[in-house]
């Protein structure tokens, strides 16, 4: 399954490339916006931000069709079946079952929330589901391949199963349109957030980042992206406090989301990938995962780490399960220690969208320089704790190549 | 050439060095521009959150121009004595704005009043006047850093507000804290809501996005059972359409008897008692400290310890 993954690769990353430029740079709310004034000196600025962002949209945005089509094929060509149509009653069948459209004045418009790359796992379960009903109804592989004028014979042996993917595709389909009409779906991720917007005491905040991770680990985002929205109340609460006193020492809620998580745990996007790509160029031995590496580095510097996490992978890999979960708890268990300690203060300040992962503390408390060498050191503790784990990765990899052979 | 030779040869790990320092440099070479926009930024953040300054802004009917206010407040200084000062912008129909007057620095609730060079009625003029509104508004933010203010619209002006709260205000700090509206026809001329003119369907449409932190006041005048002798009570009530259940409280207030006529609205005593009582801060008056006291106070609950 991972390798259906891998070939997702070249998308993810130019997805997230232009995802970053999009984001960061050409957006006003975003680093380089915001930092050095984008909008006011580069021409149709906003043209180019769209432009980036079709791009994106139909990269990223629909990495969760293109990863039940993969997964599809996979699974039918794992049991010698039909691939090419499995994969492509994959990518219909998940498509149908989240497709949402309302009518607008020039046209329609389609829901695309649920084919970005979130809910890359139920795409693949989508898909793995699709590729067993292949195995069960479909024509094995010798009887599809050869013969060009057989290709309408071909289209119609993969009659039942693509009825059948259809016919349930359209119940889900049903299903879930009437979950929408009563806003339930909206009423889950409202009451998910609910659920983190808890008070931010060290257990919540820390609860919180760990099922994130889990769950990025599983490549499932979906609900639960753990934005800065939840724990909204507390920051409002410190912003206040701060600017009123005119530092964040005394902000009454230390140990918020965007102080621990946001800003020490995401280096380079969820799991603290940043650390890894830097361990991977400096000590792998693979050249594979060097290259890999290099490529994915400049979107990570702005903490978009899909590429990495498909690219690996990182995604369903049990090697790195220990420390794509643990080592941004890590990070913010030491960064907690910090603030306690009263080393640097609680970040509180805003911090703008897209800006490099060592920058964030140093940005949210408005400029103080322990909070930047702390997330430097950081950065260089999280490279030598992942670094057993490319040893090992790589180790495993060599073995089970030698047992190949 | 020999030279790129001998590089190509170094060994990886000067390469990986190389690739760190890169790295390191480019986070430090960073930070000293983010330092300047964080420290900028707080420092704006602060100003305005700190900021003392309430205004009350305020947009005149139709064809009335920015002096519309101006006896009206006169009459309020008289009367609160609280010396508010007085702005007023001339907004023309490019974007560009005229100001006279001043806002005194120290006067935490200046009036400042908005009039447009195209003061013409009708939905599509409102339209205009809104856009335009909500441009002359954020630069008014800007220039004063307040966090936040109070609204006041006579006739049209509180439709210009209603269509300026619905689709240009979406600054998350600052709130506005109260709306005044007098005399505004919510469904122009009609007298019946069940005609619902495209503007108050508009409106109705798109009230989700008033803020429900708003206290807005509705005034109306009659001069016999149904009308100012201009706008239809009906379309003054048809407000609560809008904003009743969306905006934190909605109150209407009927103002009836003589100068309840549309256009002396503004000269009743009557509304200037409701401005100062629900629209203007409540004036702080100091307290006089009593050294004496004696049995006669007024109130009987005081207690004879004068040592407090």
């Amino acid at each position: 399954m991972q390798r259906t993954l891998v070939i997702l690769f070249p998308f993810a990353l130019f997805g997230a490339f232009a995802q970053v430029f999009a984001a960061s740079f050409l957006s006003v709310g975003g680093f380089f916006g915001s930092i050095f004034n984008v909008d006011a000196w580069l021409p149709h600025y906003e043209a180019l931000r769209v432009l980036f962002e079709d791009l994106s949209q139909l990269t990223l945005g629909m990495l969760t069709v293109a990863g039940a089509f993969q997964a599809a094929k996979y699974t039918a060509k794992y049991y010698h079946k039909d691939d090419q149509m499995a994969g492509l009653t994959g990518a219909i069948g998940y498509s149908l079952i989240f497709f949402h459209h309302t009518t607008t004045e020039n046209g329609i418009a389609v829901e695309m929330r649920y084919y970005d790359y979130h809910w890359l796992l139920v795409g693949v379960l989508v898909g793995y589901g699709v590729g067993r009903l292949f195995r069960r109804f479909g024509q094995s592989e010798d009887a599809t391949a050869a013969d060009p004028d057989l290709i309408l014979n071909r289209a119609f042996l993969a009659m039942r199963p693509i009825l059948i993917t259809l016919f349930w595709a359209l119940i889900l389909h049903t299903g879930f349109a009437f979950l929408r009409y009563a806003k339930i779906d909206q009423y889950i991720t409202m009451g998910v957030q609910n659920l983190a917007n808890q008070k931010a005491s060290l257990p919540v905040t820390f609860g919180a980042a760990w099922l994130t991770t889990i769950l990025g680990w599983f490549g499932f985002t979906g609900p639960l992206a753990y934005t800065s929205k939840i724990s909204e109340i507390e920051i409002w609460d410190n912003l206040d406090m701060a600017l009123s006193k005119g530092n964040s020492w005394q902000a009454p809620h230390p140990y918020t989301a965007l102080s621990l998580y946001h800003s020490f745990g995401t280096f380079g996007g969820t799991g603290a990938l940043l650390a890894l790509l830097i361990g991977l160029i400096l000590l792998s031995r693979s050249r594979n995962s060097r290259l890999v590496a290099q490529w994915s580095f400049f979107p990570a510097i702005f903490n978009a780490g899909l590429p990495i996490m498909l690219g690996i992978p990182i995604l369903l890999n049990p090697l790195f399960f220990l420390p794509f979960t643990l080592i941004p708890l890590i990070n913010m268990g030491l960064a907690a220690g910090a603030i306690a300690l009263r080393w640097m203060p609680p970040v509180v300040y805003p911090v703008p969208a897209g800006t490099p992962g060592p920058l964030v503390a140093f940005i949210g408390t408005n400029g103080n320089f322990a909070a930047l060498i702390f997330g430097i050191s950081l950065l260089v503790i999280d490279v030598l704790l992942y670094w057993p784990f490319i040893r090992l990765t790589e180790n495993v990899n060599q073995h089970l190549r030698k047992e190949a052979v | 050439m020999l030279l790129f030779k001998k590089i190509r040869q170094w060994p990886k790990l000067v390469w990986h060095w190389i690739f760190l320092s890169l790295f390191l440099l480019l986070i430090v070479g960073l930070a000293w521009p983010s330092y300047a926009w964080t420290q900028a930024n707080v420092k704006q953040m602060a100003t305005r959150h700190n900021s003392k300054m309430s205004p009350v802004i305020m947009i005149p009917g139709s064809s009335a121009n920015e002096s519309r206010f101006d006896s009206l407040i006169t009459t309020i200084n008289n009367t609160d004595h609280q010396n508010h000062s007085l702005l007023r912008l001339h907004v023309y129909s490019d974007g560009t704005i005229k100001a006279t007057g001043s806002i005194r620095p120290d006067d935490h609730e200046p009036f400042i009043v908005v009039g447009f060079e195209n003061n013409a009625d009708g939905y599509d003029n409102i339209q205009k006047q809104a856009k335009l509104f909500g441009q002359a508004f954020k630069q008014l933010a800007k220039k004063y850093n307040f966090n936040n203010f109070k609204g006041f619209g006579h006739s049209n002006g509180g439709l210009i507000y209603t269509d300026f709260l619905e689709h240009y205000f979406d600054d998350d700090q600052i709130t506005m804290k109260r709306l005044m509206t007098v005399g505004t026809p919510y469904n122009f001329a009609e007298n019946s809501t069940s005609r619902k003119t495209q503007m108050l369907a508009d409106f109705i449409k798109d009230r989700g996005a008033i803020p429900t932190d708003l206290v807005v006041y509705s005034v109306a005048g009659t001069e016999n059972y149904d009308n100012d002798s201009i706008v239809p009570i009906k379309s003054v009530a048809a407000g609560k359409y809008i904003y009743q259940g969306q905006a934190a409280q909605y109150t209407q207030i009927t103002v009836t008897g003589k100068m309840a006529q549309h256009s002396e609205l503004l000269a009743n005593p009557q509304i200037l008692d409701l401005m100062t009582r629900y629209l203007l801060d409540p004036v702080k008056t100091n307290p006089k400290k009593t050294t004496t006291r004696t049995y006669h106070d007024d109130d009987p609950t005081n207690t004879l310890d004068n040592n407090k």
